[in-house]
């Protein structure tokens, strides 16, 4: 066969293989053996990179903090009494909370299991948002696990192997989330935008939701507990089709700042509310 | 088998770098696409089999590293490993800026066909900011190309002198 029909075939058979692949391949989330074994080999390279991150980071810090160090370590005083007195007020109020709500008999969202994991890199190509966190499934994380930090929803596990997990972000169109508007009780499908943050879409046109009103999980989806912070309504329009309003929401948590995330294990059956449990109550 | 090894290497230190330290120093999303650098150096400097086999294997690297669906990266990469080939056979690109200008144009085709599969999954807006992010990251990474590939070269030149590649 002369070489340059060979060139010719082996591209076409490339070229083709990865087509099947990309055609034929499972929309839903996966851990191929591929995966698996692309995370373990770039897993400690990763974790080498970030350990030198931090300590430069630690180092460089440090010298900010001694930089009026004085001045600042009697506001710290002023702020430790005052933060101490507001806990034992939070304290107080929680105690009150807990009994209340086992009254009720529902769960807290504090009761779910979860898992403190540190974020390792980032997206390979950085045309999509996701990055990857130290916990795999030898931890319970599989796919469709919900990712949150202190300041509210960050994304859901869309990948992962024995000790590593990929994480879609809030901000990625391929995301969708059941959310409420805090304030009016409106549902509507939250997913990324790459020109906007975040959209919350199929708002009822009959809502009064408006700019500053904050957007939370509504639970349904069964992947995010009810009642987590996702972020709040910047500007609100009419959709495209004018059926239903659109609200641009900005995420409570900065991406570029978190460096450790709160996985939330999944429960069977899903978390507090099944599909249409909460309308009938 | 050589040149297998060092793009090997390459693409291990290029996605380490990737997946950690862009994302420390710039900001993300505008990162530089050091694969597709790599992929673009391979069809000027590499044989055409060792090369087309690195860019398909290199897009499913980055397509499990990433939040693309499986064998895009890989159509992505080995296209524009085989259309540089061409351009370069036929009108000679292999120049500072013609690399550079080679650079920016496959990473803008790459964007924009990332785009169309997202658009095609579900309901992506594509205004003028996805361009301006689309044209901005082409821009990073062909200016990156700029220091990178007289690296590569270098690194070839002392690599291929030491294993004895001719």
């Amino acid at each position: 066969m002369p070489k340059s029909v060979r060139d010719i075939a082996i591209v076409f058979i490339l070229l083709g293989a990865g087509l099947i692949i990309l055609f034929s391949s499972d929309k839903k989330p996966d851990s191929s053996t591929a995966g698996r074994i692309i995370y373990t080999v770039l897993k400690p390279f990763q974790e080498v990179v970030f350990a030198v991150h931090s300590r430069v980071g630690n180092v460089w810090q440090t010298y900010i903090d001694l930089v009026g160090v004085q001045e600042e370590s009697a506001a710290l005083k002023e702020e430790i009494r005052r933060l101490r007195r507001e806990k034992a007020v939070l304290l107080d109020k929680e105690d009150e909370n807990r009994r209340l709500k086992k009254l009720l008999n529902l769960k807290t969202r504090h009761e779910l299991p979860s898992l403190v994991a540190q974020i390792l890199g980032e997206d390979a190509a950085g045309w999509y948002h996701t990055f990857f966190i130290n916990r795999g499934s030898d931890d319970g994380v599989v796919p469709g696990t919900a990712v949150t930090a202190s300041e509210g929803v960050v994304g859901k596990v869309i990948r992962g192997s024995s000790d590593m997990s990929q994480v879609l972000l809030l901000t990625d169109p391929n995301i969708s989330v059941d959310c409420r508007v805090a304030r009016t009780r409106d549902r509507g499908i939250l997913t990324g935008s790459l020109e906007r943050g975040c959209v919350l879409r199929h708002i009822s046109l009959k809502s009064d939701v408006k700019p500053g009103d904050e957007v939370v999980t509504s639970g349904l989806d069964g992947i995010f507990p009810r009642g987590l912070t996702v972020g709040r309504v910047v500007k609100v329009r009419k959709g495209d089709q004018g059926l239903f309003l659109e609200a641009q929401v900005s995420p409570a948590v900065d991406f570029s700042e978190i460096e450790e995330v709160l996985v939330v294990l999944g429960q069977k059956g899903g978390f507090d509310v099944q599909p249409g449990l909460e309308e009938r109550r | 088998m050589i040149e297998v090894l060092f793009m090997a290497l390459a693409a291990l230190i290029a996605l380490t770098l990737q997946t950690t330290s862009f994302g420390f120093m710039i900001r993300a999303a505008y990162k530089p696409e050091l694969i597709m650098i790599l992929v673009i150096w391979a069809s000027l400097r590499i044989t055409f089999l060792p090369g087309v086999g690195f860019a398909f294997a290199a897009g499913i690297v980055v397509d499990t590293l990433s939040g693309s669906p499986p064998g895009l990266f890989a159509v992505i990469y080995s296209a524009a490993l085989v259309a540089c080939g061409y351009f370069n056979a036929t009108f000679d690109i292999d120049s500072q800026p013609g690399r550079a200008m080679t650079i920016f144009v496959a990473t803008l085709a790459s964007g924009f066909l990332v785009m169309l599969t997202r658009w095609l999954e579900g309901p992506v807006e594509f205004g003028w900011l996805a361009v301006k992010f689309i044209l901005l990251k082409s821009l990073v990474t062909g200016a990156t190309a700029l220091v990178v590939i007289p690296v590569l070269d270098r690194l070839w030149a002392g690599f291929s002198r030491l294993a004895g590649v001719r």
